[in-house]
């Protein structure tokens, strides 16, 4: 039993520790993220010139790309607050 | 011809058992977060699976029983409820995943929300299962799913370093994301490592009146159909890896995934995409639906058949009626597809071992299987990955959920 207190123990404990991110870890992540929707944009862009890409499926990539980034910049702002 | 059919359901089972929503999704995830070095996962997975489709098929096959069908009868009423209810969830998110994957499809090619699809996909898919038969399912959806073979022209046509496919076969720890690394690793078992897949497989081979000489080419589609699945999954982490993870961009909406198979194939890649979308997730939806129906049905003792007219399965019917229709509601209520997909893929790996250890405990009793039980290598390879996976999706989703 005591062992299964334990075990339970350990996983709370790395539970928590996974909880607490730094807003440095945080906005890391959130400039990751930028950086993925602004390569998603180029690669759209290169696509789109070579004509590979419908018009309607462009405009649903460009709509996720302004939901990602958006999202991204939200998240960076809210990590950098004080 | 019987041979012909048995081969065409380890197939089937594998594009819509194997490669579907999940599959796609995780793998074309890890290749873009994270290069090749997820693709020892996808052998563990596929290692884990092939093990556990031939024990499928040979309990039917030397027992008579379906696998619900024993483990009620071995492990009593209880035991099939407390199972029960844990799997009824998972599935019902992974069959709202699949209904969205073919809703996205949809999309990409129209231009018209994934939500709007939702209530169609639900309807077409449960008049495939109202009207068809077990042989429309399995022979329809297999020939369809050659579509996806896409992924490996794709992967072949962008030329991956050999060197570093190898390396990547080979178990690494994460370079710095740990978390992501290991809810995806996760989540790739969860998609591969699916319970429906063997409810769906032991009823099938019951109903196609398997028996003991069935043992060899069960164990032939088993590997053969599971392998043609990896194939198609490791071509969606290749193009992914070769287009996506060199420009950095990592997969967060189901709109960015075509673009991998555009880039090597051009125009054509759009729509080969959203069609082996489709074509996989309405086949796993189908299965999905399908499992649940016979756990349900075996496990309360209703008929069950898919080769005879609903009203003489008024109960099985109804089970995959309402498992399909509430889930399309998910979707229709706008959930993230790609969010529900990763989720429910990881939710899958932690409530592994509630199938795979019983299903063991089956497979090396006399009782049930007489001499044709597991070697030790069987039941190591199917207890160990199963409980790895569970465990490390204990540990890893309550920490991707927090944002770690």
């Amino acid at each position: 039993m005591r062992a299964i207190t334990l075990a339970f123990a350990l996983v709370g404990a790395v539970l928590l520790a996974g909880c607490t991110r730094s807003p440095e870890a945080r906005a890391e992540d959130a400039r990751m993220k930028l950086a993925s929707w602004q390569a998603t944009r180029r690669l759209l862009d290169e696509q789109r010139a070579r004509g590979d890409l419908p018009e309607q499926y462009v405009r649903q990539v460009m709509r996720a790309v302004e939901e990602g980034r958006a999202q991204a910049l939200a998240n960076l702002r809210a990590a950098s607050a004080p | 011809m019987r041979r012909y059919l048995e081969v065409a359901l380890g197939i089937f089972t594998s594009i819509g058992g194997f490669l579907e929503v999940g599959a796609i999704a995780t793998a074309a995830q890890a290749g873009a977060g994270f290069g090749f070095r997820l693709g020892w996962v996808l052998v563990l997975g596929t290692v884990c699976v092939i093990f556990l489709v031939e024990m499928s098929g040979r309990l039917s096959a030397v027992s008579k029983h379906t696998l619900q069908d024993a483990m009620r009868e071995r492990f009593g009423a209880g035991f099939f409820l407390v199972t029960t209810i844990p799997g009824l969830i998972v599935d019902w998110l992974v069959l709202a995943a699949e209904i969205g994957g073919v809703a996205l499809a949809l999309q990409l090619v129209t231009g018209i929300g994934y939500q709007w699809w939702a209530f169609p996909v639900a309807i077409g898919s449960w008049l495939f299962l109202w009207k068809g038969n077990l042989r429309l399912v399995e022979d329809g959806v297999a020939l369809l799913g050659l579509v996806a073979l896409a992924f490996v022209v794709a992967a072949v046509r962008l030329h991956p370093p050999v060197h570093a496919v190898v390396a990547g076969l080979l178990p690494s720890l994460p370079p710095a994301e740990g978390t992501t690394y290991w809810f995806l690793a996760v989540s790739i078992l969860g998609a591969l490592i699916s319970p429906y897949l063997f409810f769906f497989y032991s009823s099938g081979a019951i109903e196609g009146q398997w028996d003991e000489n069935h043992i060899g080419s069960n164990r032939f589609t088993a590997i053969v159909g599971m392998s043609f699945g990896a194939v198609l999954a490791f071509g969606v982490m290749l193009a992914a890896a070769l287009v996506f993870h060199p420009r950095g961009i990592q997969v967060e909406r189901y709109e960015q995934v075509a673009l991998m198979l555009v880039e090597p194939l051009g125009r054509p890649g759009l729509y080969l995409f959203a069609a082996a979308l489709a074509v996989t997730c309405f086949g796993a939806t189908l299965e999905v639906a399908l499992g649940r129906a016979y756990v349900f049905a075996q496990g309360f003792g209703w008929n069950y058949t898919l080769n005879s007219l609903p009203k003489n399965s008024a109960r099985f019917s109804l089970v995959y009626t309402a498992m399909i229709g509430s889930a399309a509601v998910l979707i229709a209520l706008g959930v993230d597809p790609l969010a529900l997909t990763v989720f429910s893929m990881a939710l899958t790996a932690v409530t592994l071992p509630l199938v795979t250890i019983p299903f063991i405990v089956l497979m090396n009793d006399p009782a049930y299987v007489g001499e044709y039980r597991n070697g030790w290598i069987g039941n190591a390879a199917v207890v160990g990955i199963s409980l790895l996976a569970s465990l490390i999706a204990l540990v890893a989703i309550p920490l991707q959920l927090m944002g770690g």
